[in-house]
């Protein structure tokens, strides 16, 4: 006996465990759906709803097969032998026995007495008819009871299915014990059982002989031996037909080939019988279960296909096996049926469980959109659009609520609720109408004060139902401002509605269609790529923010969230004009007619941001638009960090201009030289000073080439650290302005020399703008209010000086300390000093500083001056 | 007699080779290497016929040296400005009556003679 081992059964159980818990129970549910089939057909099965299906999968199964060695012989009465005597039938029966015969069975009753006949006992079967008893469920044979020694069998066939007969009856009940049919009797099998399944051959061979000839023993001694001899009742009687699926389509047979069939199959024991309903129900149940546990296991769409033409081979085959060797008929249709019901419930409910996660994916990705949608008080919306209005060229706009039948203003703008509501019968039939159809109406008769164009747009239920009503100067207003207009209002509409739905709990299937749509562009944008479209924000390193066309903040990047810090906006209230106002130096009828343009027109705009954070800053608004219906989708404001290409900008210019300057002079000395030179006045000493001064000016116009030539080809990153020639004065400038707030705050003034026109010096713009900002803060800080402090730029022969002094002083040695320390050691401003020192040894520039309580402060820069 | 004219340039070289250049042309030429050095001269008594002047000098540049030369009571000769850093906005900034003429370097030593002799010796009108 083989041992499980019981480390591999746990296994297994933990296995089935985790198949049945393998995603929660939905996939339970999933499993299970099998056995619901298997149940359900189970029970169709047992009411005999399969009944004629099966009958065919039977006939399929027997029809062609290959027959048994014959065990029944039919004997036909011939009119010779119909012209014998009365004893004829007697005589037929012994010499039929003589031959070898185990059994004679008349298919009718010929009267025989096996005492009077010398026939010997029960070895004759007649057939009698039956009729039930009345009053009773159990039958008897007609007429008188048959002679001692003789068999009698009921003359029964089992009623036909659809016309067909593959069915007969083992027994009737009767009193004192079943009663059996004649083919039982015939075969000499006990009268128990079920009905059985008849196998009806093609091939099954059935012999057949003339009464004659075996009187006459024509057929030889023993040519009967061990056969049942059936034999047809007389020539006279009109023959009894019988349709079974071996007939068909050809002619109906006769009763005596199917009591023939009939027999033979009985002393064969090949009788086939349904198995029981119990056994059909438990097979069709194990069938479904490990149906389930394969669903459960694996992906049922891709593995459906296998299973179906696996299980319809295994069927087929497990039907012809157990007919063959068990004389069962499997429940075929309901075993058939139940993998593609099963397969298409599991399909199903795998689908609705999909379109469930889907709902779910898409309502959790709205209410995360909505929750990303910077706008977090709705109730705002009015003041959006409203804001929104002029942008598209809306010169009036008025958004009002009617609640209970009372009208209230939500915004005016160069309009009021006054104007609308003096005629109420005029304002309610219109409002009727806006509520009927989507688009805005005409509206002009409401306010015909209002000149050029207006349009009424119901904007759907909030707290009541919103209108807005809106009027363009022009009454030849450009199509597409009105097609704008009437995408915002839509975009509205929407987005009311999924409020109010998402308020009432309505479907969340029906929520996702509006919120698809008031979506529009922004939340689409976010809702339909997801993450990844909030991760690529997120990762760009220009700050980025997304706005709805109706004007509410959508969405935006870490870097536009720090800059909004540094600007002190607030992230969740800040409109798009407004943002382009903090951010550019761009007034408001500008930043209207830029909105605007891009809202009809689409494309992008680029403007240069107000310096920030010491950086330079181009934005870049930008429509996003949907490719088919070209409706404003989102509008994209990024802001680019341009300060390195301004440097690399600045840097040229500044290279350029140098060279322009000491190329200039260069050339003119050479050309002052040659006209002196060629005049022919000079004598010759004052002729080779001439020639030398050329040769100087050329030496000098190729070497100061040859210095220039690294800094031609630089690219944004590598001027990062570099140093190259600047405008000093105007670096000083620069710093200034970054420290102009600190002076105002701490009311000290910040005086200073400078030269009109700043040559050329070498150092590193920004290191120096930094090292000279950090300056000035600490002597600002430390100078009493009232106070000034120096900041000059003096420049001398070859040199550069930059002079920052003031304020009260710090003792020297703790200066020392603060600047000598390693850099990200030094406190707060000196950091920026102690950074500029060490990199403007690299410029050829010298820092010093000096400090002494109550002289206060003296740092000096001096740097090289090129030209 | 010479006609006497103060260059202030601090390129040397071109300070040098235009004396010599204007000195070889008949004018007297006394030299300054920014405007500190040429009010200096100015207040050495000069006097001058013409004053030569670049704008982008160390210690004092052209700008700053017009502003100085105005200030006071002091009666200037025309001032020519020679200048390679005369860019639009320069010349804007160039508002001093004492200014005669601006040529941006390089210039034609032909042309420039001509237009200090005008400058000197204005035609009668």
């Amino acid at each position: 006996m083989v041992e499980a081992d019981p480390a591999r059964r746990v296994s297994l159980l933990a296995s089935l465990w985790t198949a049945l818990r393998l995603d929660g129970w939905r996939r339970v549910a999933i499993g299970l759906l099998p056995l619901i089939i298997a149940l359900m057909l189970a029970f169709a099965h047992d009411r005999g709803w399969t009944r004629w299906s099966d009958a065919a999968a039977f006939d399929l199964m027997t029809l062609e097969t290959a027959g048994q060695p014959p065990a029944v012989v039919t004997i036909r009465s011939d009119p010779v032998f119909e012209a014998r005597g009365a004893s004829r039938h007697a005589d037929l029966a012994k010499a039929a026995l003589a031959q070898g015969a185990s059994r004679v069975a008349f298919r009718f009753d010929p009267g025989l007495d096996p005492v009077r006949d010398g026939i010997a006992p029960s070895k004759v079967v007649v057939a009698r008819s039956v009729s039930k008893v009345p009053g009773q469920a159990v039958w008897q044979l007609d007429g008188a009871a048959p002679n001692p020694g003789i068999l009698a069998g009921a003359r029964v066939v089992a009623q036909a299915e659809r016309g067909l007969h593959r069915v007969q009856l083992m027994a009737l009940p009767a009193n004192g014990g079943p009663l059996p049919v004649f083919e039982t009797a015939a075969a000499g099998r006990e009268p128990i059982g079920e009905p059985y399944w008849l196998r009806l051959s093609h091939r099954q061979n059935l012999p057949r002989l003339e009464a004659s000839q075996v009187l006459s023993g024509e057929a030889g001694p023993s040519s009967l031996k061990g056969m049942v001899v059936l034999v047809e009742p007389p020539l006279s009687a009109r023959p009894t037909t019988v349709a079974s699926p071996r007939d068909v389509p050809g002619e109906v047979g006769t009763l005596s080939t199917y009591n023939a069939l009939a027999i033979q199959t009985l002393i064969d024991r090949r009788e086939v019988r349904p198995l029981g309903s119990l056994q059909s129900t438990l097979l069709l149940v194990v069938f479904a279960l490990s149906s389930g546990l394969i669903y459960l296991r694996s992906d049922p769409k891709r593995i459906m296909p296998l299973l179906l033409l696996t299980s319809l081979a295994g069927i087929a085959a497990g039907s012809w096996l157990a007919l063959e060797y068990a004389g069962l008929l499997l429940p075929v249709t309901a075993l058939i049926l139940a993998q593609p019901l099963a397969a298409l419930l599991v399909l199903h409910r795998a689908e609705l469980s999909e379109d469930r996660n889907l709902r779910r994916f898409v309502t959790q990705t709205i209410n995360r959109s909505s929750h990303q949608v910077l706008l977090k008080d709705l109730g705002r919306m009015p003041q959006y659009l409203a804001g929104s209005a002029p942008g598209l060229g809306i010169a009036r706009s008025l958004l009002f609520e009617v609640r209970g039948g009372r009208f209230e203003e939500l915004v005016a703008d160069q309009s009021s609720l006054g104007e609308v509501t003096a005629d109420r019968r005029k304002l309610r039939g219109l409002l009727r109408k806006a509520n009927r159809g989507t688009a805005p109406i005409d509206a002009a008769s409401l306010v015909p004060e209002w000149a050029g164009t207006t349009r009424l747009a119901a904007l759907g239920p909030a707290e009541g139902e919103v209108y807005w009503l809106y009027g363009f100067a022009d009454k030849h207003t450009d199509t597409r401002a009105l097609q704008a207009a009437a995408a915002l209002a839509a975009d509205y509409r929407a987005m009311q509605q999924l409020r109010a739905d998402l308020s009432a709990g309505v479907d969340r299937r029906r929520a996702y269609r509006p919120a698809d749509e008031w979506a529009g562009g922004a939340v689409r944008l976010i809702a339909g790529q997801g993450e990844q479209v909030l991760t690529g924000l997120d990762r760009l390193e220009t700050a980025v923010m997304v706005f709805h066309p109706i004007g509410f903040p959508v969405h935006a990047n870490t870097s536009m969230g720090n800059l909004f810090e540094q600007l002190s906006l607030s992230l969740t209230e800040t409109t798009l004009p407004a943002l382009l106002a903090a951010l550019t130096r761009l007034d408001s009828p500008r930043i209207e007619a830029v909105l605007r343009d891009l809202l009809l027109h689409g494309g992008e705009m680029r403007v240069d941001a107000r310096e920030i954070d010491t950086r330079s800053r181009q934005l870049r608004v930008a429509m996003a638009s949907d490719p088919a219906s070209k409706h404003a989708l989102a509008l994209v404001v990024e802001v680019v960090d341009v300060s390195e290409l301004r440097r690399l900008a600045q840097l040229r210019l500044n290279l350029s201009g140098l060279v322009d300057v000491s190329i200039r002079n260069d050339l003119d000395a050479i050309g002052f030289a040659l006209a002196s030179a060629g005049s022919g006045r000079l004598d010759p000493a004052r002729l080779a000073k001439a020639h030398g001064q050329i040769g100087q000016a050329v030496d000098r116009a190729t070497e100061r080439l040859g210095a220039l030539t690294p800094h031609l080809h630089p690219v944004p990153g590598d001027v990062r650290s570099e140093c190259f020639p600047l405008d000093a004065a105007a670096i000083v400038d620069e710093a200034r302005g970054r420290v102009a707030a600190l002076a105002d705050e701490l009311n000290v003034s910040i005086k200073g020399e400078r030269p009109a026109l700043s040559g050329f010096t070498i150092a590193d713009p920004k290191l120096l703008a930094d090292m000279i900002e950090a300056m000035a803060r600490i002597v600002l800080a430390d100078s009493p209010p009232g106070e000034a402090i120096e900041l000059d730029v003096s420049e001398r022969e070859g040199k550069t000086s930059v002079s920052v002094a003031g304020g009260v002083g710090m003792a020297f040695e703790r200066l020392y300390a603060a600047l000598e320390a390693p850099a990200e050691k030094a406190p707060g401003p000196f950091r920026a000093i102690v950074e500029g020192m060490a990199a403007a040894i690299t410029w050829g520039a010298v820092v010093s500083y000096s400090s002494r309580v109550g002289r206060g402060y003296r740092f000096t820069i001096e740097m090289r001056r090129i030209g | 007699m010479k006609q006497n004219i103060l260059l202030i340039d601090d390129d040397d070289l071109l300070c040098e080779v235009l004396a010599d250049f204007l000195d070889m042309s008949g004018y007297g030429v006394v030299r300054a290497a920014n405007g500190r050095e040429g009010l200096a001269r100015l207040d050495d008594g000069g006097p001058f016929d013409l004053i030569v002047l670049d704008l982008l000098m160390p210690e004092m540049d052209g700008l700053r040296f017009l502003g100085a030369v105005s200030d006071g009571d002091r009666t200037l000769p025309p001032v020519l400005v020679l200048s390679a850093s005369a860019t639009a906005s320069v010349v804007d900034a160039l508002d001093f009556p004492s200014v005669a003429g601006i040529v941006r370097k390089p210039v034609q030593p032909a042309a420039l003679l001509e237009k200090i002799a005008a400058l000197i010796a204005p035609k009668p009108v």
